[in-house]
């Protein structure tokens, strides 16, 4: 039987176990093939059948002199193991042993840059998916993603020039084909399939990818809260550790709305201690069909949900956490939908959160312009999982 | 032995960090390879097992996301059982789950554990041999309760009884769904293999002597013979420690002693060297040696309580430990019993301060009792000899029918 092998590197969260996790599950429902897995996490919401066929990836090794606020995705290269000729002969190395054992046909990765550069050479179908940040335009140095200030592309040019000569030593060493410029082995794949939308790519990309749209696939067990009885606005919000919870949680328990919360990771056990008789708090992730009629959706602009609150028609607090979600948020901040407020600095103040509460719950247009790009960008016009599921398919004809 | 017999082996190290531990199974993995065994690893420290391992394949041993609250400073094995996921049987599932992925694309005739307590419980539930290689620190004692890990303070037997009562419900509650039958107390779980191996002593093994287990000494990493420096009459002694905030004053009050010092030092800095470089009668290096070797020419060892205490032992040579965390002061704790080692500072405080060191070492050094126990510990273990004990391993792991 052929076997596809899934990677997941970076990044964290739902963001990405959602969307592996469905296209696992396609593939195996649709194609006669063993699906195997190779996550940097054993994440809870991952289900149990998955893990029957999952290995631990290989660590990311970090920078030995990272860079503090990578702007460009060659920075954040350098931050996860492409620093050092050692850090990479490391982890191609491990990657090699997976499929030297697993031996996919095909080579499935969802941002992990390592995996893919470690199967340079071999004799397997690859294709790249996930969202704009994960897969940069060919280029040399790589262009600057949206909304980003500050890219200096001579800096980056240096920078990816050394680490360009660091990974060609390696990959000889390997017996794997050197590369001219260092996105070859992005671009050298057998397919590029984006779950985004253009308007939503972190890139500007002068050759459009195959844009899969997003598909929503929430994993393991979802709560199904009811809203809290009473008056005032209905707001679902999905929050993780930030300098400024504390302060929006006053804020969202001040008895004025009607909350959801689904707290994620250690947010937890701050959020519990806020629970009221107008405030619920879940730590399983919620099912976005039981908050379909919020007035407000909170997030910290991951991808995913962002679609997932268009698909809603529902304006959005957005609270971004690091550059990628930066991103998202100036995305959509840019097509009338969303307001933001950085969370990477400074704590917020709780007068910010205050006046973007009442402007996205009392003025229309945020409503207005969700609903308007929602019904000018159709989902179903986007090819989605089954597609995606469908093209790597034909690699294991 | 012929290509038939060869063997598929899984090699599996799943807790706690650091080099001691490969360097215990490293004589081990390279003599099944040599045998013509395929052997690959799964383990916690993928990165420093590669340059270990440079011609076997290395897996990273599936890791529990996240952190688990609680018990920072483990007083016993089942608060480390807890902190490695035991507590949560989803998180149980989805550990032995990905550990019996491997075993899938494995295949594995035996299962070599090293400290991997989630991996033996994955593969209660597959037909493969199961051999243990551990010590006293990862290995329960045959009571009900598990072992306690700070015998030197009080102990909390209630909260410890509630962990314990609570793992072994989720990993009967696994067993079960496992078809398998479920243990009656959870040091059982560690007695369902086919063989025991612990590299230590009864003397020195952490949590007491144990009758079901084989007792195989320390491997024998072998090395370059000790390079010490010109010594004349003088005594020797060895100092194996790893950098500490101390080290520096500590080499140098040493120097003052006028003895024949060789210092390894793993990592030390080029300041640390510089400061030593006047210093006539004391060898600086990184590179280990073969301690062994050097157990048998040295008068007195200095070294933090791991491994290096038996061997300093077993070549008649007592020891002033330095233990940097709790592990260490336990071996050390142990070795202080057999009259023929001294503790330097105490278990609040580690690693101890230099002068802490050096009343110690005096302590050592003033009472000649202590190199006749350490004369008398090497005697009762005269015959042990470490390639035997490692072809025994090697036997242990291969089951019968083979040459």
């Amino acid at each position: 039987m052929k076997r596809i092998l899934l990677t997941w590197e970076l990044g964290s969260g739902l963001g990405h176990v959602a969307p592996l996790t469905g296209l696992g599950r396609q593939l195996e429902k649709t194609l006669e093939a063993s699906v195997w897995y190779s996550f940097q996490s054993l994440h809870e919401q991952l289900p149990l059948e998955q893990f029957r066929r999952m290995l631990q990836a290989p660590p990311v090794q970090s920078a030995r002199n990272p860079i503090g606020r990578p702007n460009g995705f060659s920075d954040m290269l350098h931050n996860v193991g492409f620093d050092s000729v050692g850090h990479l002969r490391g982890a191609i190395r491990a990657w090699r042993d997976i499929y030297a054992l697993v031996q996919p046909d095909v080579l499935v990765c969802e941002f992990s840059p390592m995996s893919l550069l470690a199967s340079r050479g071999l004799p397997v179908a690859r294709v790249q998916i996930g969202t704009g940040w994960h897969v940069p335009p060919p280029g040399a140095p790589v262009p600057a993603y949206r909304h980003l200030p500050g890219h200096d592309l001579e800096q980056q040019r240096t920078l990816e020039d050394a680490m360009l000569e660091r990974v060609n030593r390696v990959l000889t060493e390997f017996g794997a084909p050197a590369m001219s410029s260092l996105t070859d082995f992005f671009q050298d794949v057998d397919l590029i399939a984006l779950s985004t939308t253009p308007d939503f790519d972190h890139f500007d990309r002068t050759k459009p990818p195959r844009y899969m749209g997003h598909s929503s696939a929430r994993p393991g067990t979802l709560a199904h809260p009811s809203w809290p009885p009473g008056d005032g606005p209905r707001i679902f919000a999905y929050l993780k550790p930030f300098q400024g919870l504390n302060t929006l949680l006053k804020q969202l328990s001040s008895g004025r709305y009607r909350v959801i919360i689904h707290a994620a990771e250690q947010a937890w056990d701050t959020a519990r201690h806020f629970a009221s008789r107008k405030v619920t708090v879940s730590r399983p992730p919620v099912a976005l069909d039981s908050v379909a009629d919020a007035d407000l959706v909170i997030s910290h602009a991951g991808h995913g949900l962002i679609h997932e609150t268009l698909a809603l028609e529902l304006p959005m607090l957005l609270l971004p956490l690091h550059r990628e979600q930066q991103v998202n948020a100036a995305n959509a901040h840019e097509i009338g939908v969303a307001l933001v407020i950085e969370c990477t600095g400074q704590p917020p103040a709780a007068e910010a959160f205050e006046a973007a509460l009442g402007r996205l719950l009392g003025e229309a247009q945020f409503r207005q312009a969700a609903r308007a790009f929602r019904r000018s960008h159709d989902p179903a016009t986007y090819p989605g999982l089954t597609a995606l599921s469908d093209a790597i398919g034909k690699f294991v004809e | 032995m012929n290509g038939q017999s060869r063997l598929s082996i899984l090699v599996t190290w799943e807790l706690r960090g650091g080099s001691g531990h490969l360097m215990r199974l490293r004589p081990i993995v390279e003599q099944l390879a040599r045998r013509g065994h395929h052997v690959t690893l799964a383990v916690s420290d993928l990165i420093r097992a590669q340059q270990f391992f440079p011609d076997l394949a290395c897996l990273q041993s599936p890791q529990r996301p996240g952190q688990n609250p609680g018990f920072p400073q483990f007083a016993s094995l089942g608060e480390i059982l807890h902190h490695a996921g035991f507590n949560d049987l989803g998180m149980v599932k989805r550990l032995c789950a990905a550990w019996q992925a491997i075993g899938e694309l494995v295949r594995p005739d035996v299962v070599v554990m090293h400290f991997s307590p989630m991996a033996l419980l994955a593969f209660q539930a597959i037909p493969v041999r199961r051999v243990l290689i551990d010590n006293g620190y990862s290995h329960p004692t045959a009571t009900p309760r598990m072992p306690d890990l700070r015998p030197w303070q009080r102990g909390y037997v209630e909260l410890q009884d509630g962990i314990e009562e609570d793992i072994l419900q989720t990993i009967n509650a696994y067993l079960v769904e496992q078809n398998r039958e479920p243990v009656a107390e959870l040091p059982a779980l560690f007695r369902r293999v086919d063989s025991i191996n612990l590299m230590t002593l009864p003397e020195l093994d952490h949590t007491g002597p144990k009758r079901h287990v084989h007792y195989r000494g320390y491997v024998e990493p072998g090395g370059p013979p000790p390079p010490w420096p010109e010594s004349g009459a003088r005594p020797r002694v060895l100092v194996y420690l790893r950098p500490f905030a101390g080290i520096g004053e500590l080499l140098l009050r040493l120097g003052g002693m006028r003895w024949a010092i060789l210092a390894i030092v793993p990592g030390h800095d080029q300041q640390l060297k510089a400061r030593l470089a006047g210093v006539s009668n004391l060898h600086l290096t990184e590179a280990l040696c073969d301690l062994h070797l050097a157990a048998r020419q040295a008068d007195l060892a200095v070294c933090a309580g791991g491994d290096t205490v038996g061997i300093m032992l077993l070549g008649a040579t007592p020891v002033c430990m330095v233990p940097y965390n709790a592990e260490q002061y336990l071996t050390a704790w142990r070795a202080e019993k057999t009259g023929a080692a001294v503790t330097a500072g105490s278990p609040s405080r580690l690693p101890p301060r230099s002068d802490e060191i050096i009343t110690a070492l005096n302590r050592l050094i003033g009472n000649p009792d202590y190199r006749d126990r350490a004369s008398e510990f090497a005697a009762r273990y005269k015959d042990i000899d470490p390639a035997r004990e490692l072809s025994a391993i090697i036997a242990e792991i291969e089951g019968e029918g083979f040459p």
